[in-house]
């Protein structure tokens, strides 16, 4: 079993920012992924990366070397991501950034996926059919 | 001399990242000695079970997997140590690990708390998932 973990703008507002409500809640999560992939777990940490556009996170930037240096990959706005994205946004009518987390969700290989997230409910419209876990944050 | 140490790791954990992302196409021989039997584990497991497309492949993706979570757990500590705030305890990092798996225990956040309140007394390195499990069991009714 292999789960991919898929932050949203709020998610990654939360991490890169020690000050935020929400900072040692996020944090915690990066810490049982980082102790489970010790134990040679499958798991994964990603941010898509309209997302990233959206929260701000310039990886060239100091201000976010923390997350920088926690090994979440990006997951980029390719052309198959960018089709998927546009049919999602078309229909449901969410912001670039969740289209391109929907875009994401629907095509990860993982056998679970889990998204942290603000807004649950947008996740689970964007997510279509594809049976997610969401973490409100 | 503390200070020295410190900006050290950080430079290496930042020089592993760097290798880590550029993953080109350059291999090296090494004369890296592995135990016998290691070597032997893994060929079999390549041949009878496909656990990989060869026994090179192998070993690259568990020194691959090996190395993001040091980084990762290296980058943790130093942000703990700089923000002590932030650093999870064993109730918070239960209550995660049952958010992350979607379990039902992550909707009883305070049970889950109790649950690594009461085991981290008898077992000091109890992990996030044992509590889980803990308070799991805590939960069933006695047979």
């Amino acid at each position: 079993m292999s789960r991919l973990v898929v932050l949203d703008n709020e998610a990654v507002q939360a991490l890169a920012d020690p000050a935020h409500r929400k900072h040692r809640q996020v944090v915690s999560h990066a810490q049982v992924v980082a102790s489970r992939k010790r134990r040679a777990a499958a798991i994964e940490i990603v941010v898509p990366t309209a997302v990233r556009v959206e929260a701000g996170w310039d990886r060239s930037s100091p201000a976010w070397a923390f997350p920088n240096r926690l090994r979440i990959a990006d997951i980029p706005l390719d052309t198959a991501h960018a089709s998927a994205a546009a049919a999602i946004r078309h229909r449901t009518g969410v912001s670039v950034a969740d289209a391109h987390l929907g875009a994401v969700i629907r095509s990860a290989p993982a056998s679970q996926v889990t998204v942290l997230t603000s807004d649950p409910g947008d996740m689970r419209l964007v997510a279509g059919d594809r049976d997610i876990t969401v973490v409100a944050v | 001399m503390w200070y020295s140490r410190d900006v050290e790791a950080r430079a290496a954990i930042d020089r592993i990242g760097e290798l880590l992302d550029r993953g080109g196409p350059e291999t090296s021989n090494t004369s890296m000695r592995i135990p016998t039997t290691l070597r032997d584990a893994a060929a079999l497991a390549v041949r009878e079970l496909g656990a990989a497309p060869s026994a090179t492949a192998l070993t690259t993706a568990a020194l691959r997997a090996t190395l993001e979570a040091v980084v990762m757990q290296a980058v943790l500590d130093d942000h703990y140590e700089r923000h002590p705030q932030a650093r999870p305890d064993l109730g918070d990092l239960a209550v995660a690990a049952a958010e992350l798996d979607g379990h039902p225990l992550a909707a009883e956040p305070e049970r889950l708390r109790r649950a690594a309140a009461e085991i981290v007394v008898r077992h000091p390195g109890a992990s996030p998932d044992d509590v889980v499990l803990w308070a799991e069991a805590r939960a069933l009714p006695a047979a």
